[in-house]
């Protein structure tokens, strides 16, 4: 039995495979025992599964959680709130002491857009980049998630990437007027390791404060914000893009709990 | 369902129309609970995550971008939930499950049950995380994309984590005997 089989295997499982691959599927389990007994063990699991039968709420859970609502209805933040980690904390998730916090070696990695249409490949190599900077390679790990948006005659996107140490922000736009892109962030969790310039700006300010980094700027801008993975906390980031004032985008990517050890 | 029924549901509930809430447990408490049932391994424990879960999902509505699917969003809530709930239990659930452990196999303890009580007594020898991703695609029938964004891992690990707690829950559901049932 090797890997591929078991591949095989495991996508009959999921309903994921052809006719073809039934076939072979069929002819494998009569020649190899191992995989006979793999199959088994899995067939096991989709029989028990099949016969999961959904429970019923208790009666009396919606009225519960109906009374227990509070009278008001939920804030609709207008402004949104620097600390949005700290929120969630309150708020989302069970709020935990940071207690320990854990190093990782602060090794800056330079990312690039994978999207073509995020960051154009001329624009930037990758391999040197990356080379440059002794780091691995962005695209061993996580895919890139992009999110256009279009609003106020301001078109860009946002695309996020993660590796095992570092966090990358790609934040692209066009506009003529001023754009102000905030980035804020949970300092127990992460630490601006660089910033870049993808593309040429004509004109483009960065500034970084305790948990935020602004960028200012019009034109056809195209910039890396990186960040390391430095402890416990939130490892994520609230982006908001704004143009004269009135935001474009508001988002909140990837809040995941990083506890202490 | 659709995503834009959600949406207008959710408007509705930001300006204020509570009734608009009760249409929204009446989609998601059914799946919210059998979730937590399945991470959790119990209906009580289940029914007060359920109850935490839309809690925290009214008080934090406005946070919710648009740009996820809701049921994704609430899922990742749900499931959050569930795993801190189940850390909170894990002293308790340890001991328990290490006296399961050390005094007897899984063949042994397996009691007289039928399928679903074996399949949640072999789930509970999974770590919570891979217990919820087994949930999450066997129960609720997600797509390892949709599994990798609840549980923030990459698909290749969810993929990776699903084969092997299957292998392990299919090892355990044969020395249960399900083998005689195949």
């Amino acid at each position: 039995m090797n890997e591929h089989d078991l591949d095989l295997l495991h996508r009959e499982v999921d309903g994921l495979t052809t006719d073809a691959e039934n076939e072979r599927l069929r002819s494998l389990l009569e020649s190899d025992h191992e995989l006979r007994v793999a199959h088994d063990e899995l067939q096991a699991v989709k029989v028990a599964f099949a016969a999961f039968q959904e429970k019923e709420p208790p009666p009396g859970l919606k009225d519960a959680i109906m009374r227990a609502l509070p009278e008001q209805p939920p804030e609709v933040v207008s402004a949104p709130p620097r600390s949005w980690w700290a929120a969630l904390t309150d708020r989302i998730l069970t709020p935990r002491p940071v207690t320990l916090a854990y190093a990782f070696a602060l090794g800056v990695v330079v990312a690039f857009a994978v999207s073509t249409t995020f960051i154009p490949a001329g624009n930037i190599d990758a391999g040197d980049v990356v080379g440059a900077m002794g780091a691995t390679d962005p695209y061993t790990n996580d895919t890139p998630r992009e999110y256009p948006f279009s609003s106020n005659g301001v078109a860009g996107s946002v695309g996020v990437w993660e590796t095992d140490d570092h966090f990358h922000i790609a934040v692209t736009w066009d506009a003529e007027g001023d754009i102000v892109a905030r980035i804020t962030f949970d300092e127990r969790a992460l630490s601006v390791a660089r910033t870049e310039n993808v593309k040429p700006a004509e004109r483009l300010s960065t500034s970084t404060a305790p948990g935020v980094v602004e960028l200012v700027g019009s034109g056809s801008i195209e910039h890396v914000v990186s960040f390391a993975k430095i402890g416990s906390g939130y490892v994520g980031v609230q982006i908001v893009i704004e143009s004269n004032g009135e935001p474009v985008l508001d988002m909140i990517e990837a809040p995941r709990l990083i506890e202490p050890n | 369902m659709t995503l834009t029924d959600d949406h207008i549901l959710i408007e509705r509930i930001l300006s204020g129309d509570r009734s608009a809430f009760a249409e929204l447990l009446d989609r998601y408490q059914k799946v919210v609970y059998n979730v937590a049932i399945g991470v959790v391994g119990n209906q009580l424990d289940a029914e007060d995550i359920t109850q935490t879960v839309f809690l925290k999902v009214y008080e934090n509505l406005a946070t919710y971008n648009p740009r996820y699917r809701f049921f994704s969003w609430l899922y990742r809530i749900a499931i959050n939930e569930s795993l801190n709930a189940k850390k909170r239990m894990r002293q308790t659930v340890e001991l328990d499950e290490e006296a399961i452990r050390t005094d007897s196999t899984p063949e042994e303890s397996a009691v007289e049950s039928d399928l679903e009580n074996q399949i949640g007594e072999a789930l509970m020898f999974l770590s919570p995380e891979n217990r919820a991703i087994v949930v999450l695609r066997h129960y609720q029938e997600l797509s390892y994309r949709e599994i990798a964004y609840i549980m923030d891992l990459s698909e290749t690990k969810i993929k990776a984590r699903l084969y092997s707690a299957r292998q392990m829950l299919g090892r355990i559901l044969i020395k249960q005997g399900l083998r005689a049932e195949l």
